[in-house]
């Protein structure tokens, strides 16, 4: 039996740590929401990231593709988040290019071609939550091999250690201003690629 | 050609991103995090669905990078020369990490008799002490140690559990004394757990040397490698061999974490138990269900909600008192 191993824990986490954020007053409440959007979207995210790899040439547009989408779901989501999330995800990220070939006035040979494949492996059933667990861990070792030395040294006093930034100042003999830059890009990267498994 | 302009966003993604980065980090760094930084955060929340929903994205992804800190390997950090200054600022600042990683533990240091001084957790609680000579000792929730005043490196392990990385000296090695026999570093990362009337020792690092209890002069001495366990009690001495994977999840508590992968439901419920006041109960029918997952160590809500949701159990509250049954 599994109980909450790796990422599953998170969910119900995060909503509880709403109760202090902010009381938005919608028709499904804030908590649920975030917590719709953590535990059925964003484990799309890799999904839709190859999708949009694979349709659009422009590397640097991801990013913002990525972001456009979500918005649009979220705004359709507001009143009643749908499940199953995945076909209308995908209903939008093909609109949203549909749109943006119009505009660019550009022929999506590839895009359409690769759409059904991307969908099948999509559908793949899901491995189980331990190969999940391991795998995130040899991603985030993965990652944090990537970062600079010294980021990865502070990203590692906060995240292992526990330290705040005036401790992490004081051991890496730096200033806190440092320490924070070192923490807001090694963070940055880190939660990339924890959603996108396949970022650079 | 280009005609993105009339649709352009307000900010691109990436900015978006590194923004909600930084507000996730000044929160969770800001330990008087007060109601104008809330409204603050809360205004810039409000001001874009790209901001929320960055930031619903940032804080999952942050908070899934703690299950690598409760199961990394402890590498060794390079530290600075320890000048006298800097070892005190150390010891204040271990002192606050604990407030950081959020356990409500109260640390009390007793003058017992003139050449030992007691240092000791509540239930919950976690410190770290610093020695004077660079080792360090981490304790564990409801722990007593007693340590020689000065340099001494003679250590009595009263009650609970504790993390030793000893500085290595052959001409004084570092000792603790058990109930049960007594561990003597050869250079050296150990843990020791005393609980009645057994004590159990973890090498995780180096090597060290367990001497069992000897009422009838005969010391049951062994030399233990990395991933050896010892239990021992007054009158037995069991080595056994466990996977560093699994030793590590034993240390998940130096995170606030308890790591568990083939406990059963009344293990788990045992560890919870040494944190908290509140208590589990596991009705025996179901004691056997083994469970897997990583918990804060004061997080009994969620351990409860993920035995109902996961294992399709009960529970129930009564006082101090949460019952777990079919």
């Amino acid at each position: 039996m599994i109980l909450g191993g790796g990422g599953m824990v998170e969910t119900p986490e995060t909503t509880r740590e709403l109760d202090d954020l902010h009381a938005r007053s919608a028709g499904v409440s804030a908590h649920d929401l975030e917590a719709w959007f953590v535990s059925e979207v964003l484990p799309l995210e890799p999904a839709l990231m190859l999708f949009l790899r694979h349709s659009w040439r422009h590397a640097g547009d991801l990013a913002d593709l990525r972001q456009d989408i979500y918005v649009r779901l979220y705004e359709m989501a507001k009143a009643k988040p749908p499940h199953p999330v995945k076909p209308l995800l995908f209903t939008i990220a093909r609109n949203l290019l549909i749109d943006r070939f119009r505009r660019e006035r550009i022929i999506p040979i590839e895009g359409v071609a690769d759409l059904a494949e991307i969908e099948v492996a999509s559908d793949a059933p899901a491995p189980d939550r331990s190969v999940i667990a391991r795998d995130e861990v040899r991603r985030l070792e993965t990652a944090l091999d990537k970062l600079p030395p010294r980021c990865r040294e502070a990203v590692m006093l906060r995240r292992v250690e526990g330290l705040s930034r005036a401790e992490i100042a004081l051991r890496m003999g730096i200033s806190k201003e440092t320490v924070g830059a070192h923490l807001r890009d090694g963070a940055r990267q880190l939660i990339d690629l924890l959603h996108d498994q396949a970022a650079p | 050609m280009s005609e993105q302009i009339h649709s352009a966003p307000t900010q691109s993604a990436d900015a978006i991103h590194a923004r909600a980065v930084e507000w996730l980090l000044a929160r969770e760094d800001n330990e008087d995090w007060s109601e104008q930084d809330q409204a603050a955060l809360d205004a810039w929340l409000n001001e874009a669905p790209e901001n929320l929903l960055a930031y619903w994205r940032a804080k999952s992804g942050w908070k899934r990078t703690e299950v690598l800190s409760a199961l990394r390997p402890f590498r060794p950090q390079p530290k600075p020369e320890a000048t006298d200054r800097w070892k005190r600022l150390r010891l204040s600042m271990v002192a606050a990490s604990v407030a950081v990683i959020g356990i409500a533990g109260v640390v009390a240091a007793n003058w017992k008799t003139d050449s030992y001084v007691t240092y000791s957790t509540a239930l919950g609680g976690h410190k770290t002490l610093a020695l004077g000579d660079g080792s360090e000792i981490e304790l564990n929730t409801d722990t007593v140690v007693r340590l020689p005043k000065g340099v001494g490196r003679q250590v009595v392990l009263e009650k609970g559990e504790a993390f030793f990385q000893v500085r290595h000296d052959d001409s004084n090695p570092f000792v603790v004394t058990t109930r049960s026999g007594r561990v003597v570093d050869l250079g050296t990362k150990f843990v020791i757990r005393q609980h009645d009337r057994e004590v159990k020792v973890s090498l995780v690092e180096g090597r060290a040397r367990f001497e069992g209890a000897s009422q009838d002069g005969e010391k049951r001495s062994v030399v233990l490698d990395p991933g050896d366990v010892v239990l021992a009690t007054a009158d037995s001495v069991a080595l056994m061999k466990k996977p560093a994977r699994e030793l590590r999840n034993e240390l998940g508590w130096r995170r606030g974490m308890l790591i568990f992968r083939h406990e059963t439901l009344a293990e788990a419920a045992a560890e919870f138990n040494r944190y908290n006041t509140e208590k589990i109960v596991v009705d025996p029918s179901v004691a056997h269900l083994e469970i897997r997952g990583t918990f804060h160590t004061a997080d009994i809500a969620l351990f409860a909600r993920m035995t109902e949701k996961a294992l399709g159990l009960h529970t129930s509250r009564k006082g101090n008192e949460i019952s777990i049954t079919h």
